[in-house]
């Protein structure tokens, strides 16, 4: 049986590919406010959730 | 190439560690390089998280004695793979499963303040059904105001080759084998439908990504202006893009073989109850089973529910698509579906073409099943019967092989439009054909139908 062999693969290690990096800071700015909008709107979406589902108190 | 001792040929690129054998088994060396870093990833409870959510390869820490080199720190016995795999051979759905698994890797990363510093798909392994990261030296602390290093490798290794399956053409996953560190982003853009510029994830990561770098860069130090939400809405959008990436396994060459068959209800069910009970007879002695022209994997289910190690493989990435839903949605443990094409098996590759093993080189298996086979290589590739056997024997121990006589619809509708050049194409050939180290040990007919199952093991 073949065990384990093929682990490593650092090329990225090697070569970052510089333009790669400043791209993401161009688009930096989007991402992080599509990241900060999503989770607030999930974060929303989730008090609303319990709010509805919040057991009633009996009544006297 | 596999070194039975020492250092494995592939692992060199990486200063803080390398993999290494000892008496067959396999350890990975963490150098001095990676000293602070290792003492930091031990102590964050990120393998730990990793493991529990089945997304790391597990680790025992042995002793540092065993390191082949003096400036080892630490040394680590991870688990074995049954069968090491490349990313041309996975089926879309593996794919995008390894892709993924990648981003959720980098995700609990973040979570405990470190990120991969690379994406390669090598570094994806499928353990018991499910991909899993195998480079465990693969982090590095978290610099949130520095963007991903990993992104392009992400995007060339992973999204390009997606995109292209999905969008263009599932025959151009066949370029991962050319390109080992992954498809070029220009390429990619150029070669996926002009609709794709519209689609935001596709937009972005390839396209704008391709012409960014065709304008080249600074370097490094020079990007900075990243922070943690910028990291986090990175990997989300890698995430969504390819989870909005589909592909049907329809109407291709397999799909529908098992509708297309000119087996009576009565030969199907005697051909599998014959290949289970011989299956069943091997199961206490072998441990591993390529299942070579698999379809969707019939056959290889029944050797991996009798706990042998399946590959089942097939030139049809339909067919493996089907395998792998199958293996996806059944939990099944021991089942490996793999895109290979006999005929043309993956060669070795890479640096002195070591990296990557060829698929022969990665056996042989205990067991091999050839089922349905032996025509299409014989007579749809012009393999004569003596190479086809050694071949066979080349992939397993012990072989069990379905001769498939000439005078079959199949061989009929495959010669139709063919000279008959098969003379030798007789089961009497195929006898004779069996290599000098082993022997036929069983022929059973397959009732209501002129095929036949062989067993063929050693003498």
């Amino acid at each position: 049986m073949q065990q384990f062999s093929h682990l490593t693969n650092s090329l990225a290690y090697i070569d970052g590919g510089s333009a790669s990096l400043i791209f993401q800071a161009i688009i930096g700015g989007a991402l992080a406010g599509a990241f900060f909008l999503t989770t607030k709107a999930r974060m929303l979406a989730e008090m609303v959730k319990s709010a509805l589902h919040k057991p009633q108190t009996p009544a006297k | 190439m596999i070194s039975q001792e020492g250092r494995v040929p592939s692992s060199f690129r990486d200063p803080s560690g390398f993999v290494f054998k000892r008496n067959g088994v396999v350890f990975r060396q963490i150098s001095k390089p990676y000293v602070s870093e290792w003492a930091s990833l031990t102590g964050s409870g990120l393998f730990e998280h990793l493991w529990n959510e089945g997304l790391l390869v597990r680790h025992e820490q042995d002793s540092v004695g065993l390191a082949p080199e003096p400036d080892a720190v630490a040394v680590i016995r991870p688990e074995p793979i049954p069968l090491i795999s490349y990313p041309w051979e996975w089926s879309f759905g593996m794919l995008k499963a390894a892709a993924l698994a990648t981003l959720n890797v980098q995700r609990a990363a973040l979570d405990k303040g470190f990120v991969l510093k690379d994406a390669s798909a090598f570094n994806i392994q499928f353990l018991r059904g499910r991909p899993v990261f195998i480079d465990t030296l693969s982090f590095e602390r978290w610099d949130s105001s520095q963007p991903w290093i990993a992104y392009a490798q992400f995007c060339r290794h992973f999204l390009a080759p997606l995109a292209l399956m999905a969008k263009s053409d599932i025959r151009l996953q066949g370029l991962l084998a050319a390109h080992l560190d992954g498809i070029p982003l220009d390429l990619a853009s150029r070669l996926l439908p002009g609709a794709t510029r519209l689609n935001l994830g596709l937009g972005a990561h390839i396209h704008l990504h391709a012409k960014a770098k065709a304008g080249g860069g600074g370097g490094r130090e020079g990007a900075g202006g990243f922070s943690e939400n910028a990291m986090r809405g990175l990997v989300q959008s890698l995430a969504s893009t390819i989870e909005g990436l589909d592909w049907r396994p329809a109407g291709t060459e397999w799909a529908d073989y098992y509708n297309d068959t000119n087996y009576t209800p009565k030969a199907a069910a005697h051909k599998e109850s014959v290949v289970k009970e011989w299956v069943a007879a091997l199961a206490g002695t072998a441990t591993t089973c390529w299942d070579l022209g698999a379809n969707d994997g019939r056959f290889s289910r029944i050797a991996a529910q009798a706990g042998l190690q399946t590959a089942s493989m097939d030139m049809d990435p339909a067919a493996v698509e089907l395998a792998w839903r199958y293996v996806a949605k059944s939990g099944e443990q021991r089942l490996l579906p793999l895109l290979a094409d006999l005929r043309n098996p993956s060669p070795a590759a890479g640096w002195m073409n070591t990296e990557r093993d060829s698929l022969l080189h990665r056996g042989p298996a205990d067991l091999v099943l050839a089922l349905a086979l032996i025509h299409h290589l014989a007579i749809g590739g012009n393999v004569p019967l003596p190479s086809v056997l050694e071949c066979l024997a080349a992939c397993g121990r012990t072989l069990i092989v379905e001769w498939v006589p000439k005078d079959d619809s199949q061989v009929q509708r495959m010669m139709a439009a063919r000279k008959d050049i098969f003379a030798g194409f007789t089961e009497q050939a195929f006898q004779a054909a069996v290599p000098s180290g082993m022997a036929v040990q069983e022929r059973v007919p397959i009732q209501e139908s002129g095929r036949v199952l062989y067993r063929i093991g050693p003498k």
